[in-house]
């Protein structure tokens, strides 16, 4: 919140020694007006403003990571899509390099191996998601590709 | 569901503190002199700056509208790095939180009072200001009130959840 305020007045409003400057509105003569003007941030809010600035220095050095991430899941995604395995399997790589703790995306890298007919690496990630929580939509598909994948060993 | 807004003061307070440091910075920046900054209290209003009236419009336009645009880019810009890992990758860690509680509590207070939409609105509507300013400034005041009243049913809450997660939604769908 911001307030603005006009008084008229003989003396400046905050010395009441000098007169104040005639071309303003508020009665503050030119010192007082300029010691106002720059008034000083307490040093409680300059080390604020100090961890703000390093909260976007963090970020703005993390930026590109996130960034990077978040391209290589898209264009996961339409690779998927398209059923280009083999560029989803090499963007799933990547945001696994970026955050090798994703399980859904460990899991949708499980996924393009079977499609890509890649089963051993497939059976090494299943291996390490076992007992992760994952979305409802990823082990559904799992299960479907993995009983898929015994039907067709069995015929 | 009510909760008290001195809670969700105290709750977002860097947000509060970010946008009086932003008036005093845009006083100090049209030369405005500053007679008295409460940079976060747990009564109402949560913060001020009382200055001087400006001479021009524009310095009313940038000490009033300031805040809206710092507040709302450096929550953005904060939280960004940090959204995407803790909603997609699901690779976040504590300080990510802190990013994404920081970012948002900034984004939350990103619009200007209601004292300060009356202080627009009183500056360009004077006699003598430019027509443009008048029609840039009504609906922009209008939208300001908007946002002021409407924190009472958590728009400021909205418009912070908004602006952190626009940038992620907007660029990765």
């Amino acid at each position: 919140m911001s307030e603005d305020n006009t008084v008229e007045q003989a003396v400046c409003g905050s010395c009441q020694t000098n007169a104040p400057d005639p071309s303003y509105a508020f009665p503050l003569c030119r010192r007082c007006r300029e010691q106002l003007i720059n008034r000083p941030f307490p040093k409680w809010i300059k080390i604020v403003m100090i961890l703000v600035g390093a909260l976007l220095l963090y970020s703005a050095f993390n930026f590109p990571i996130a960034f990077k991430a978040g391209l290589a899941k898209q264009s996961a995604q339409k690779a998927e899509a398209m059923a280009d395995y083999a560029l989803a399997i090499s963007e799933y790589q990547k945001i696994l390099t970026l955050f090798p703790d994703s399980e859904e995306h460990k899991a949708r890298l499980a996924v393009c191996y079977i499609k890509a007919a890649e089963i051993q690496q497939a059976a090494d990630i299943l291996k390490k998601i076992d007992d992760k929580k994952l979305s409802q939509k990823v082990v559904k598909e799992l299960n479907a590709l993995i009983e898929e994948l015994k039907q067709n060993k069995s015929n | 569901m009510l909760i008290p807004g001195w809670l969700i003061s105290l709750v977002t307070f860097p947000g509060v503190i970010v946008h009086e440091i932003a008036h005093q910075f845009f006083c100090k920046l049209a030369k405005v002199a500053v007679l008295d900054v409460k940079y976060f209290q747990l009564s109402n209003p949560v913060g001020y700056v009382i200055h001087e009236t400006p001479q021009k419009t524009s310095q009313h336009l940038l000490i009033g509208l300031g805040p809206l645009f710092v507040n709302t880019i450096a929550g953005a810009l904060i939280a960004f790095p940090a959204i995407l890992p803790t909603y997609t990758f699901g690779g976040s860690n504590p300080i990510d939180m802190i990013l994404v509680w920081i970012g948002f509590s900034i984004a939350m207070h990103s619009f200007p009072s209601t004292g300060d939409a009356k202080s627009i609105w009183a500056a360009v509507m004077r006699p003598g200001v430019n027509t443009f300013y008048k029609i840039i400034t009504v609906p922009l005041v209008g939208l300001l009130y908007l946002g002021a009243i409407g924190s009472v049913f958590w728009l400021d809450v909205i418009y912070g959840v908004g602006v952190i997660m626009a940038l992620p939604t907007v660029l990765f769908g």
